[in-house]
Parts: structure tokens; sequence; C-alpha cells
């Protein structure tokens, strides 16, 4: 297992230095100077001059990667160009919103979603079977950010049970902590959970059709117990498949929800950054959330064998 | 009597697509939609760019029908014009990751040499979350139109890829393609007359679902200001003006995001459809 954990994190290399290496050569596709750009039509050439020395953008790209990279791994991403302070401090500083939030969406997915596919497999063709499937194709096709609004504007505007927006820390209270989360986490939730029901409901309905379910059946085993205990452990994988991917997901697809609720996490700073082409930010946002993706997805397939004896990693 | 047969089976997938009430009404919506976006000129009532200070912030009436705006631009008319940005940036991402995800996925799953690295990058770019890679891009290309389809096309490339790839290593196996192969045909023509015909399937599916996550992607990066610049109108940047109106102009907010929903929904439906009618062994 060590051995194989290790492997694994050796294999996550070539991924990670890929990504480096996107998210550093992105900002390089900009039409013209960076420096230019960010400063924008008034700068003079001095102070362009300037800034393009201060990112380093003078040296050659190669020199520049290295330099960057290197800088990166001691925990150092450039300065903030509009922050004025260095772009890693920022980041981390928003990180723990962040990650809350992701955290809150997962459990309203999950909490939803398992249950949800679970019941609609095993009364396949039921009542309750088609409302989960039209509710979970509506929670894909329904964007994230509209459903904030929405639920802004039902349980914020009119009923008044949640504030619009903003956020308090942890160590603020929690109960206070949990009422500025609930809408965001719910509208960020919402489509992961329809994805987690469709998928459960599927994967259930394949292993609820194998002989063993039947044999378990023909024993005379109440449905409940062929459900939660032949059935369940089965689906466990692929259950824990989506519910990792969500988590990625969700740690990234904050950006927008973050905005509507005016959410100060990575995601909204990353579209202040945006919209000021603040690009170091960008840069070092891209890497580290894709890092984190990266590592949460190795951290998933390592969890396999807890779930299913089968899997055994040597 | 080849060509007989696979015309019957033609038949057949239509048959099953048929039956299959909600992947027609999918596709009907997708019909709407799309004529919504062509006649948009003859059917929206108003002009949607022009300004009407005397009349913001009309609720819903019999002459505005879905109100109107800040500015006292008709709200009716703006959505119609929207599904045109909506539509058109679909197309685009469908038609460019539909061609790079063929290439990279015959490559990757024909050229066992070439498909370490191929898939390597790919994973690499999966690795950033979807919005956030696009509004980046998009960031560096400048907002408009045109660099939202660019940089959701880099975004979902991968993901056709892959679906390709994984056609492409099932199909390899097969004994035509071994048969051919002994028979001396080229890479070129067993990938071109063999393997990629027997691909379609799944890159149709998959463009399905693609034409839906880019609408809903365009609406996200238009909410942010990564989408076409105003006044020109998407559903996205609609939504984002009406957000700080949504304590006294709620409308603003509501029937832009109904219209990206809809057409969301109609492309699911589509794409579910499919699925099971072309191929139902294929799983999403």
């Amino acid at each position: 297992m060590l051995r194989y954990t290790l492997s694994r994190m050796l294999g996550l290399i070539p991924t990670l230095i890929l990504v480096a290496l996107i998210s550093f050569f992105l900002i390089h596709l900009t039409p013209g100077d960076p420096a230019a750009v960010m400063l924008g039509v008034e700068a003079t050439p001095e102070r362009v001059a300037n800034l393009r020395a201060d990112m380093g953008l003078d040296q050659p790209l190669t020199v520049q990667f290295k330099d960057w990279v290197s800088s990166a791994l001691q925990g150092d991403l450039g300065n903030s160009f509009f922050l004025g302070r260095p772009v890693a401090e920022a980041l981390v500083e928003r990180l723990p919103a962040t990650f809350s939030l992701a955290v809150a969406a997962l459990l309203v997915a999950v909490i939803i979603g398992v249950p949800a596919g679970i019941i609609a497999a095993a009364r396949q063709n039921s009542v309750f079977d088609g409302s989960v499937m039209v509710i979970a194709l509506l929670g894909i096709s329904v964007p994230s950010f509209w459903l904030g609004l929405l639920l802004i504007l039902i349980f914020s505007v009119g009923l008044g049970w949640f504030p619009t927006g903003g956020y308090v820390p942890i160590s603020e209270g929690f109960v206070q902590h949990v009422k500025y989360l609930v809408l965001p986490a719910v509208s960020l939730g919402f489509m992961q959970a329809a994805l987690i029901a469709r998928m459960t409901r599927a994967s259930m309905l394949e292993v609820i059709r194998k002989d063993y379910i039947t044999t378990a059946r023909s024993k005379g085993q109440s449905e409940f117990v062929v459900v939660t205990k032949h059935a369940l452990k089965n689906i466990a994988i692929s259950v824990l498949t989506v519910v990792g991917m969500a988590f990625g997901i969700l740690l990234g697809g904050a950006v927008i929800v973050e905005t509507v609720f005016a959410y100060p996490g990575v995601g909204r700073l990353v579209v202040q950054a945006v919209t000021r082409r603040d690009y170091p930010l960008i840069q070092g946002a891209l890497l580290m959330i894709a890092s984190i993706y990266v590592i949460v997805n190795l951290v998933v397939d390592l969890l396999y064998p807890l779930f299913d004896p089968r899997i055994k990693y040597e | 009597m080849k060509s007989q047969k696979s015309k019957l089976g033609e038949n057949k997938k239509w048959q099953r697509l048929k039956r299959n009430k909600m992947a027609i009404a999918g596709l009907l919506i997708i019909c709407a939609i799309l004529l919504i976006a062509i006649l948009a000129p003859y059917i929206s009532p108003y002009d949607p760019l022009v300004l009407n200070i005397r009349s913001r912030f009309q609720s819903p009436n019999s002459e505005f029908l879905f109100g109107t705006d800040n500015y006292g631009r008709d709200l009716f008319s703006r959505v119609l014009y929207g599904a045109r940005v909506s539509l058109k940036v679909g197309v685009i991402v469908v038609f460019i990751t539909s061609a790079l995800g063929t290439f990279f996925g015959l490559i990757a799953g024909y050229f066992r040499k070439l498909d370490y690295v191929i898939m390597r990058v790919m994973d690499a770019f999966m690795s950033f979350p979807t919005i956030l890679l696009g509004i980046s891009i998009v960031a560096i290309l400048s907002p408009s139109e045109m660099n939202a389809a660019i940089a959701l096309s880099v975004v979902y490339t991968p993901r056709t890829t892959r679906i390709v790839r994984s056609a492409v290593l099932e199909i390899k196996g097969s004994e035509f393609v071994r048969a051919a192969k002994s028979l001396g045909a080229s890479d070129f023509r067993i990938i071109l007359k063999h393997i990629l015909p027997n691909c379609l399937t799944p890159l149709i599916v998959q463009s399905t679902f693609v034409f839906a996550y880019a609408v809903l992607a365009e609406a996200s990066l238009s909410f942010v200001g990564a989408g076409p610049p105003p006044p020109a109108p998407s559903w996205g940047n609609i939504l984002s003006e009406g957000r700080q109106y949504i304590r006294t102009a709620p409308w603003i907010t509501i029937f832009p995001g109904i219209f990206i929903a809809l057409t969301v929904l109609g492309l699911n439906l589509t794409g579910d459809g499919l699925r099971d009618a072309l191929d139902p062994k294929m799983k999403k």
C-alpha cells in the first residue's frame, strides 16, 4: 500500500508540471505585452518597463518559468499587482471561506443526492422515481448562480430568513457561520446533488439485477436489508468517485456563486483579478486550485480499498 | 445487401428515439429556441438596445411582456436576442471541440506512443475547474463572444478527446480492423475508413452534452463580465445587470434564467435520448 501510494504520488509529477506550464504560459497568450495590458493605455513607457522588470518579463521565457516554479515550490507566487501584497498570502487568506463553502455544498449534494438515487432505484418507475429524475434533470439544467439569485429573492428578500450575502468566519460563532453559508451552499450543491442522484440511481439499477441480489431476496431478506446490506456496498465505489469529483468541482466552481453572494472566497478574488487583469494572481489561483484538485483525486483513489475490499493496492 | 442492413439499423435507432417522449420534448425545445434566435429581429417588439428612460423598471405588462430594465429597454426583446449569443457560442464550441477532440482522440487511441503524452496534457487541462480556466483565458484574450467560445473550447476539448479515445481503443482490437491491417491498409486509411465512422455515435451524444455545458458556461462567463460586453444582450449579462435590482425589479433576473434553464434542459433531454437510442450500452 505504501509503495503504491508513493508510486501514485510520483505519477502526479508530470501532471503537476503540465498544470504549472499551462498556468504559466496562459498569460503569455496575451496579445501584446502583459505589462502594458495590465497598466492600461495611459501608462508611460517607463512604468511599463518597470513592471516588466518587476514581473521578470524581460527575462527569457525558460528563465521566467524556472524562477516562477522554484519560487512557487517555496510558497512564493509573486506579488499581486492590484492588492500590493504576495499572491500566496491573499489566496491562503481566502482559502478557508472557499473550503467551508465547498464542504457545505458537498454535504448538501451527498445528503440529498445519494438517498434520492438509492430510493429512486429501489422503487424504479414509481412516482418517487419519476419525481427524482425530473428534479435531477432540472438540477443539471439550472445555472447555479441563477438558482442563487432565486434563493436570495425568496429566502432573503421575501422571507428574510437568511442574509443576502457575506461571510462570518467559523471562529466568530458557528450558528452565524452556517447562516451565511446555507444559501450559497444550496445553490452550489444542488447541481452536484442532481448529478450524484442520477449516478447513484444508475449504478444501483445495475447492481440490483445481479444474481446475488436475487439470491438475497429469495432467502427472504427484507428489501431494506437487500438494499442497505448487499447493494449499497457494491455501489460505494462509483458513488465515491462522483463525490470526489464533485468536491474538486465545488472548490473551483464556487467562482460564480461566490460573486452572487459577495462571499469572500478564492473564486471572487479571481473574478476581481480577471476584471483588473491581475495576471500574477490569476496564475497563482489556477496553479493552486488545479493542484488541490489533482491531490483530492489521488486521495479518492487511495480510499477505494476502504470501501471495496476486492480492490487491493500492492 | 450491406447498405440495406445498415439502413434498417438507422431506422431502428430513429424509431427508438421517436418513442422516447422526453427526447422529443427536448428536440422541440431546442427547435423553438433556435427559431427564436433566427427570427429575433422579426419577432421582437422593440429594439433591444434602444434606451427609454421614461419606461424604466416596468413590471411585466401587456406592452412590455417581460417588463423593462434600468434603462427602460424591453426585456422580452433582449431575451430573444440573447438566444443568438448563447446558441452561437454553443455551436462554435461544439464545432471546435468535436474537431479537436476527434483529432486528438483518434491519435491518442490509435498510436500508443503518443497516447501517454496527449492524455497527460488533457488530464492537466481537466484539473482546472471549467469556469475558472474559462474566465482566465477570456481575461487574457479580452472579453468577447468569440473569445468566450475559444476559451470554452479549450475547456471542453479534453473531455471529448477522452470519449473518442476510448471508442478508438474499443474498435482497434476488433476483427475487421485487424483484417484491414493484415491486408496492408495504411494507418491513415484504417483510421479514416474503419475507426472514425465507429466513433461517431459517442461523439454525437457527447456533442449534445458539450452544447448544454457551453450554454451554461457562457451564461456564467457573461455573468461575471467575461462574455460579450454590454450593451449587446446575452442571457448572462442581462442577469448580471439585473442582479443589482433584484429587490425592486426581480423580473430582470427571472426571465433570462428561465431561458437558460430551458435551453440546457432541452439539450440534456436530447442528449439522454440520443444516448439511449443510438447506443443503449453507453453510459455517461
